[in-house]
């Protein structure tokens, strides 16, 4: 049998210090750009009613959901993603405040996932909402901001995809498919499986500009030129607002001067339920999957009794980790040792309180021989070892040339 | 230029989709030497090739190990991968059936306890569960698995068929189509988007080339 307690269980994982440093590095930088544009942190439960999150559907399926029972037999999850529980918050507590209102958060969420490798059962969401506006203004600047959080962490080569659910919504009401259908069409759609769609539509009796646009979706990525392709005076009222839409959206983004990451894409149809309008997926070379992903929920508010326009995004931040560990190294600077003998203590707590009230780090050495502290001040990569001696004398010893300073304790606390 | 690589399923599927390769344009000469190698490079191209066992190409493609692959409709789904599933190539045609014994033909939804082996536990479950709308016991085999009906093991079984020649020569019947299946180009979904003209201009090519077959 084996020793469970040596190990963590599937799809979980620890992360060491040298990675641990790098990831908080990110999740700050992100934190300050989403900070920059207005939006104010929040946090909401690790876990709530299982009833709060039912219903997203897609990856968020009731199997996909970590799930217990509290006390009186009710049923609680771990929370699968933010959006959902920011948007109770947003509509149960805030419902008087000033729209529209911009929220932050970063945390982790939980996820049964078939895993392997790559694949997490915990990870790290940063994202934002802003919840109160229909205006594509509001699509934009949420994509904007999370392409400023990407650039920020130093990732320079990127594509951010961007589509619109309620287009194929349109396209749906035309062909008078029931809901099963639809949902089977959806998905071959959103595989680009040409051969599944031709199957489908063969059946359908509509108009065939129509149909010819339904079978060309999956083809209807790239840039500007999409919106032509897709266009036909055939499309009804639905799918033409989705198309203006989306080119406001995409012309706000090029305003913002984000032209050369932006493309689109009408044949991206998340499997996310809560998804109304704009959808969006953010793709960087080095993870076979996106690194950043939102999009417009106008329903899910009214679900919680308050009906608002809301919009989001959420970045990966493991998958930024992933991205970014072989190409930058945390900024954590080494600390400095500080080594007392064994009658000096004071002295030497007086150094260590010195250094770090002018920012730096400094370890204390615990022990007691002097020779033993040099070696670990070695070993660890210290910058300097300040070794403090009974008599109130300081050697500062510069680790990196071996230079040595000698000075007094007094003479270092008055100077420094 | 970075690579692109493609995974393709060992066999004979590997070797069609090597034709279609060189149709095109593309320098394989390396994969045609008897060699024990998996992996094979096409310097101007920029193309990588690499050797898998065909149940792992959607895992290749899914985590961008490799771009492309080339796989049968069987595995893809069976793993049912996040993936673009862009073309079906047309060769290695075959498809999916219940097979049993000829009596059990036409009774099979009047069966309460059905027991189907299969090396494809998740196509046999949606079939029967999803579109018959039946629950059956599933017997996961790896091989062999026109004897699971022989010795007792299960009533029927779900498997590949092409020429039907094992199965008359063991004593069993197709008894209904799950679906036929060909082999596909997929691609992973990031690879589509960070290298949109390579990828497509492969498409393009093959596509032409399998409409006209």
């Amino acid at each position: 049998m084996s020793n469970w307690r040596l190990h963590t269980p599937t799809g979980v994982t620890d992360i060491l210090p040298d990675e641990c440093a790098l990831k908080k590095e990110i999740e700050s930088e992100i934190r300050s750009v989403f900070t920059s544009f207005g939006y104010n942190e929040t946090e909401t439960p690790s876990f709530e009613y299982y009833d709060c999150y039912d219903g997203a559907g897609g990856q968020l399926s009731q199997e996909n959901m970590f799930k217990f029972f509290d006390e009186q037999g009710r049923i609680l999850a771990l929370r699968p993603d933010f959006t959902t529980s920011i948007t109770r918050m947003a509509s149960t507590k805030e419902t008087g405040a000033l729209t529209p209102l911009r929220y932050l958060y970063t945390g982790n969420v939980f996820r049964v996932e078939e895993t392997q490798g790559a694949r997490r059962r915990e990870f790290t969401q940063s994202g934002i909402e802003l919840i109160g506006s229909y205006s594509p203004s509001a699509d934009a600047e949420v994509i904007a901001a999370a392409m400023e959080a990407i650039k920020s962490v130093g990732i320079e080569e990127f594509s951010m995809e961007i589509g619109q659910i309620a287009f194929f919504n349109g396209l749906m009401e035309q062909t008078g498919l029931d809901a099963d259908s639809v949902e089977k069409l959806r998905e071959r759609i959103d595989s680009k499986d040409s051969v599944g769609i031709k199957t489908i539509t063969d059946t359908l009796n509509i108009d065939d500009s129509i149909k010819n646009i339904i079978i060309e979706l999956p083809y209807l990525f790239g840039g500007a030129e999409v919106f032509e392709k897709a266009y036909a005076d055939s499309l009804n009222e639905t799918s033409k607002v989705a198309l203006d839409n989306l080119k406001r959206i995409y012309e706000l983004l090029c305003l913002y001067g984000f032209e050369k990451y932006v493309s689109i894409d009408l044949g991206m149809l998340e499997s996310i339920d809560y998804y109304t309008g704009s959808i969006f997926k953010c793709y960087t070379h080095g993870v076979g999957f996106p690194i950043c992903a939102g999009g417009r929920y106008d329903n899910l508010m009214g679900q919680f009794g308050s009906p608002k326009g809301a919009v989001g995004a959420a970045i990966g931040v493991n998958r930024l980790l992933s991205v970014l560990s072989g190409v930058r190294k945390s900024r954590r600077e080494a600390a400095f040792l500080v080594y007392a003998e064994k009658t000096a203590e004071d002295m030497g707590y007086k150094v260590a309180r010195s250094l770090r009230a002018k920012g730096r780090r400094a370890e204390m050495y615990i022990g007691d021989d002097r020779a033993d502290a040099e070696e670990y001040a070695k070993a660890r990569g210290a910058d300097a070892l300040f070794c403090v001696s009974a008599d109130g004398g300081l050697v500062i010893k510069n680790q990196s040339d071996g230079d040595e300073e000698s000075t007094t304790v007094n003479a270092f606390l008055e100077t420094r | 230029m970075r690579y692109l690589t493609v995974a393709l399923a060992k066999g004979r599927l590997a070797e069609l989709a090597m034709e279609l390769f060189i149709s095109i344009g593309m320098d394989c000469s390396e994969m045609k030497e008897k060699t024990r190698k998996l992996i094979f490079t096409d310097e101007t191209n920029k193309m990588k090739f690499i050797l898998v066992k065909a149940s792992d190409v959607p895992t290749y493609v899914e985590y961008g190990a490799a771009d492309i692959g080339i796989v049968g409709k069987d595995t893809l789904l069976e793993d049912n991968r996040n993936l673009y599933e862009m073309i079906d190539l047309g060769f290695g045609k075959c498809k999916m059936a219940v097979c049993g014994p000829l009596s059990l033909k036409d009774k099979l939804h009047k069966m309460t306890n059905l027991r189907v082996a299969s090396k494809y536990p998740h196509i046999a479950l949606k079939y029967f569960q999803d579109e018959k709308g039946q629950t059956i016991e599933i017997i996961k085999l790896n091989g062999s698995v026109e004897l699971a009906p022989l010795v007792g093991l299960s009533d029927v079984i779900v498997d590949i068929v092409e020429t039907g020649k094992t199965l008359k020569e063991n004593g069993l019947d197709v008894l209904e189509d799950v679906c036929p299946l060909s082999a596909r180009f997929v691609v992973n979904k990031v690879s589509m988007k960070m290298e949109r003209e390579r990828i497509m201009d492969i498409v393009k090519k093959f596509s032409a080339i399998t409409e006209t077959k």
